[in-house]
């Protein structure tokens, strides 16, 4: 029962610090310091909270606080971090929340401390409640019927005491109090405070009394909403961000002063000298207290057939399918594999997960939609039974336990990947499946990157948008992507832009006080699903992306640590190309492709070992493209290797040469051990995929599986040497053990292991990616337009729409106009002529112009069936209601080029915009007429396609604009350049259509230059990126003294010298790094 | 209440809250001193800071003639901000 202030105190208090410390002699010893925090923000309540719950909890214990409270204003995504950093400091965790609640015209802020497990179901119905409303707060009786297990604190300075009093409006005060007493019964609490501005002492003194005449029970809480006082700044810049105004403006929601640090505890104390409201703060940390993160996983409900246990139907319906996948050959060593995987889901009661993902699956496969599981999960045989992954496990000899084992404490990971253009539809389909209170979204923790950073806080520092734009631009490749504390590293971009301005130092600073990981805001995770028995806000609130997306408040690691398990239903971009190439065959040759049933074909293989692969899944990037020129893969297994290799796992951990060199026969394959025979004979002897870190820790030192995938886990993240040096030990120690190595095989073969860092991908993962990589490459062979108009409609991979046009001269495959009477909403494939002969050809869109949406493409569409085909630019405008500027758009685009040229369509849009409105017809003939104007050159008509719809269906490339003033500079056309051999020197220069400088190369860079149909990867040294950084940052158009590196589909120069020349138009091409 | 804004001598120099305080009123007149009898509020400021930032302590005194002084401290040193006489 709280201690009420009557019980404690006696006669009202006295001004000044100390004056109140008469107590009742039941309490001896009345406190001198404050033991918990119980209103506490951290960065979740965004902009208006600067520290983490880490950062928080850390300086709460350092200060000696015994509790600490999470009071986020609507949202608890800090709970799993809160509850985990205070079992690392040994203080109790308590979460709870702000609550902004209306009364009639009026907002209050409250503050709910849930009192129990299902007390923070309640705060989080309530927050749900509060996030499906516009104006984002919780009504009073809606609070009022919210009340199991929900500890409520009345608020700071803001909140209904504290107004009201101020106002004099005593009465309605009294009144709102009981009501909220009489719901929460002995679980109200005035709340005190003292936020060190004028007159809060009096004001505490006066909320105390208030309280003392209502019985009600005091609580002292000074607001907290950052960990240090030289936070204070960037919090209130923060705010002034989120409140859209300037440093120099005033406004009332700004803080004063520096009181919203953590408060020393005897500070605290001493500024609210109320022995009951100091022993209540710990009244209140002793009924809040229970652990949120629970000890087990708890998986979704399954559709299961009456009579059955989930594990009974699972059994049936892998055993069903065992039969048919496997003949007599392959089917005991199947049968095994599946009866050891069985056993081990039921000893994880995970039978139900399988079943849920394999309903999905199931779905998409009824429906026609392309899906497929990827990642750890394609190593289970159930998986592969049940439909979920196309990879036989049996066949490519995959490990399980990656993916499972018993003692797997974390969540099992099925990443399904869907058709992006219908992955929406399978989302709505679960929703409607498992029910709109039990199904989610996870949340991303959209976190402060350094350009993020400047706007907001530039913003708030009085920046001009055109100003933080030039400095977010001004970082390049080199800063963009460093987290806003490193700030000062990019010193060169920030003084390129501000120069000597004061406002300089002051962004810098403010910059470099920003957590390490400072979320933003929360945003839909790109697939993962969270799906539960019972209703999502028994573990987070409920809320609505902008986009209107219904997520959890819990990342991906948090719904996991709450005891959540995600599924992720992925939109893969491919797939819808791969779904929609095989609609377009099927539409023009009335052949249905089963691409789960490809036959192997020669000359997919030879495609793929000349590295013309532009455009393939997953080796299509230009190091894939040269690999391929090496590897010369044949075989699947070629190619799930292919696809693992080209990652920072195996490029950090040097496996990339030995692996090519070995392949090709340069050098033997030898390993480090006998032992390690079994495990990396199929890789020549080194590392490439993740279950390799595994198998060795199992096979060659004697670990565990447990043992192991912990072991997988440190060394793949691994900071200091200290940080493993235990697992190193560990790690020879079980090696000599286990399989008889010396000290120095152990420690080299732990060497080759400490080094597979960064992300590499599991082998599972590489085979359910090299099926889609073939696929895409047989369509390319087999019906190369198909193809080409579907990868154009869905965008898959890294090349722009102008690069893949330019691609499809390779391909031999014509592009034919944009055209108002021919175009449709998606690249389609159409008979044209060439030479006489039919030739299928690609028609883009009307949509491919910049402005003209899919609806506008469709109402086209559809008056052009009903009333045929436009006669003129007047005909057009009278018969479908357009927008001027759309209109403007189809005629720039050259959608209208059939009707008249450019120039003139453009002339007529003006004029009949003046006389009626469009999708009308005139009562009379315009009387405007157009005056003959001199049609638009092709170097015109390039522009304008390039400027409204990123490519052109001319044969014109933009480096043709600049060709005499390359001449000029004896710069030779890269057509030129693949016909001198290797090692020559040449001045060359293209089309900048891709810049990668990834973190594993070193600080090489690695450009894409294009002219025509040709392109080259320019190699960029670090010392050369040094010397012309803002070059190359900017440049459009690079001319480059190289040495030929390679030849061939794709050339490689090393560039020894850089210039640029001001292209007419670019291309937003591919960035990385 | 008269906004002076004048730098005080604080008795004892170091004090957090001072005993006596001495200034020179700025129209005129010679040094005034005055004895603190009471503290009747204290509060903080801070401010500008992407400037140099400013951070005070204000006291409002109730001196032994029964006026009322604001005074802040800045760094070491004292301003007498308002009185109330």
């Amino acid at each position: 029962v709280p201690i009420a202030p009557e019980r404690l105190t006696r006669g009202r208090g006295q001004a000044g610090a100390g004056a109140d410390q008469a107590h009742d002699a039941s309490i001896e010893r009345p406190p001198q310091r404050l033991g918990v925090l119980l209103c506490t923000h951290s960065t979740f309540t965004f902009g208006a909270g600067t520290a983490s719950p880490t950062t928080l909890v850390r300086r709460a214990a350092e200060l000696g606080y015994a509790a600490l409270a999470l009071t986020d204003t609507l949202n608890v995504t800090g709970g799993a971090e809160l509850f985990q950093a205070a079992d690392r400091h040994g203080i109790q965790a308590l979460i709870g929340a702000t609550l902004p609640v209306r009364i009639d015209a009026e907002v209050f802020p409250l503050v709910a401390i849930a009192a129990s497990r299902s007390g923070y179901g309640t705060l989080n119905e309530l927050i749900t409640h509060a996030h499906a409303r516009e104006e984002r707060d919780v009504p009073w009786p809606v609070l009022l019927s919210h009340t199991h297990d929900l500890i409520v604190l009345t608020g700071g300075r803001d909140g209904l005491p504290a107004k009201l009093l101020a106002q004099r409006r005593v009465r309605d005060l009294e009144e709102r109090m009981r009501e909220l007493a009489g719901a929460f019964p002995e679980r109200t609490f005035v709340q005190l405070f003292h936020d060190r501005l004028p007159w809060d002492a009096r004001r505490a003194r006066v909320l105390r009394r208030f309280a003392q005449s209502l019985a009600l029970p005091t609580v002292a809480a000074p607001e907290v909403k950052y960990a240090l006082e030289e936070d204070y700044a960037l919090y209130d810049a923060l705010m002034c961000a989120r409140l859209g105004i300037g440093v120099q403006q005033p406004h009332p929601d700004r803080p004063r002063n520096r009181a919203g640090a953590i408060p020393h505890a005897e500070e605290a104390a001493r500024r609210l000298p109320f022995p009951e409201a100091l022993l209540n703060a710990l009244h209140v940390a002793e009924r809040a207290s229970f652990d949120l993160l629970p000890e087990r996983l708890v998986v979704p409900q399954a559709s299961v057939p009456k009579g059955l246990t989930a594990d009974q139907h699972l059994e049936r319906r892998c055993f069903e399918a065992l039969l048919v996948r496997y003949d007599a050959a392959t089917l005991p060593i199947a049968r095994r594999k599946l009866e050891e995987e069985l056993a081990t889901v039921r000893a994880l009661a995970l039978a139900e997960f399988f079943l849920v993902a394999a309903e999905v699956t199931d779905y998409c496969r009824a429906h026609g939609i392309l899906a497929a599981g990827r990642g750890s999960a394609a190593a289970s045989i159930c998986c592969y039974l049940l439909g979920i992954t196309g990879v036989d496990p049996v066949k490519y000899d995959l490990l399980f336990e990656r993916f499972l084992h018993t003692g797997k404490s974390a969540m099992p990971d099925v990443d399904i990947d869907i058709s992006s253009a219908r992955r929406d539809e399978v989302i709505a389909w679960v929703e409607s499946r498992f029910g709109q209170a039990t199904e989610a979204m996870v949340c991303n923790k959209i976190t402060y990157r350094l350009p993020l950073a400047i706007q907001d806080l530039g913003r708030a520092l009085g920046l001009p948008p055109e100003q933080r734009t030039k400095l977010s631009r001004a970082l390049g490749r080199d800063f963009r992507h460093m987290s806003a504390r490193r700030a000062r590293e990019a010193g060169p971009a920030f003084d390129e832009v501000l120069g000597d301005a004061p406002a300089k130092e002051a962004l810098l600073r403010l910059l470099e006080r920003l957590e390490p990981v400072h979320p933003r805001h929360l945003a839909p995770h790109s697939g993962g699903v969270v799906l539960s028995r019972e209703p999502l806000t028994h573990y987070a609130p409920l809320e609505r992306s902008s986009g209107g997306i219904k997520i959890v408040q819990l990342d991906k690691d948090d719904a996991e640590a709450l005891g959540l398990i995600k599924l992720d239903l992925l939109g893969l971009r491919m797939l819808a190309a791969l779904e929609r190439a095989r609609e377009e065959v099927f539409r023009l040759e009335g052949v249905w492709i089963d691409l789960a049933d490809l036959p192997d074909d020669e000359r997919v293989w030879d495609l793929i070992s000349q590295g013309a692969t532009l455009g393939l899944f997953q080796v299509e990037s230009p190091s894939q493209i040269h690999t391929s020129r090496v590897m010369r893969s044949r075989t699947m297994r070629d190619l799930a290797h292919q696809i693992a290799l080209i990652r920072p796992g195996p490029i950090q951990s040097g496996t990339v040469h030995p692996y090519l060199r070995r392949r090709q026969g340069l050098e033997p394959t030898t390993f480090w051990h006998p032992s390690l025979e079994a495990v990396l004979g199929k890789t020549y002897g080194v590392l490439l995929f993740q279950e390799d870190v595994l198998r060795i820790a199992v096979h060659f030192a004697g670990m565990t599986w447990t043992e192991a995938d912990r072991f997988r886990k440190k060394v793949s993240s691994w900071r200091t040497v200290e940080d493993i040096e235990p697992d190193r030990q560990a790690f020879i120690a079980g090696a000599l053990r286990h399989v008889g190595a010396t000290p120095e095989q152990a420690e080299t073969v732990f060497e080759a292991v400490k080094g597979f860092q960064g992300f590499g991908f599991a082998e599972s993962h590489a085979w359910a990616f090299a099926i889609h990589a073939y696929a895409s490459g047989w369509l390319r062979v087999h019906y190369p337009a198909e193809y080409l108009a579907a990868i154009m409609t869905e965008e898959p991979g890294m090349w722009s729409p102008s690069t893949k046009r330019h691609e499809a001269r390779l391909w031999d495959v014509p592009f034919l106009p944009i055209d108002v009477n021919r175009s449709g909403v998606h690249y389609r494939v159409a008979w044209a002529r060439r030479d006489g002969k039919p030739v299928k050809a690609v028609r883009p869109p009307l949509c491919a112009i910049k402005g003209v949406s899919e609806a506008t493409a469709r109402e086209i569409m559809l008056d052009r069936l009903r009333a045929g085909a436009f006669a003129s630019v007047d005909d057009l405008h009278a018969r479908v209601p357009l927008a001027r500027d759309v209109t403007e758009a189809l005629a720039r685009g050259g959608a209208l080029d059939a009707l008249g040229d450019r120039r003139e369509a453009l002339f007529r849009i003006g004029v009949l915009a003046g006389s009626a409105p469009a999708g009308t017809a005139p009562l009379l003939a315009s009387p405007v007429p157009t005056p003959g104007l001199e049609p638009l050159p092709i170097e015109g008509r390039l522009v304008w396609d390039m400027h409204t719809a990123r490519f052109s269906t001319l044969e014109l490339h933009p480096i043709d604009l600049v060709r005499d003033q390359l001449r000029e500079l004896g710069a030779m056309s890269l057509h030129q350049v693949a016909r001198r051999g290797r090692g020559a020197t040449v001045r060359t220069a293209g089309l900048v259509v891709s810049r990668q400088k990834p973190p594993t190369a070193k600080g090489f860079a690695f450009y894409v230059l294009e002219d025509g149909p040709i392109r080259a990867q320019l190699i960029i040294s670090p010392d050369l990126w040094t010397a012309h950084r803002t070059l190359v940052r900017d440049a459009m158009i690079i001319v480059a003294d190289a040495e030929v590196v390679d030849t061939g589909y794709q050339l490689t120069l090393k560039a020894t010298t850089l210039g640029m020349v001001e292209g007419v138009v670019g291309v937003r091409g591919y960035e990385f790094g | 209440v008269r906004r002076l804004m004048v730098p005080l001598t604080v008795e004892p120099a170091a004090a957090s809250v001072p005993r006596r305080l001495r200034w020179v009123d700025p129209k005129g007149g010679g040094e005034t001193t005055a004895r603190v009898a009471r503290v009747l509020d204290d509060w903080d400021y801070a401010g500008r800071w992407w400037e140099v930032e400013t951070l005070r302590h204000y006291l409002l005194l109730e001196t032994v003639e029964g006026h009322t002084l604001e005074v802040f401290r800045e760094g070491e040193g004292w301003c007498l901000s308002r009185l109330s006489d």
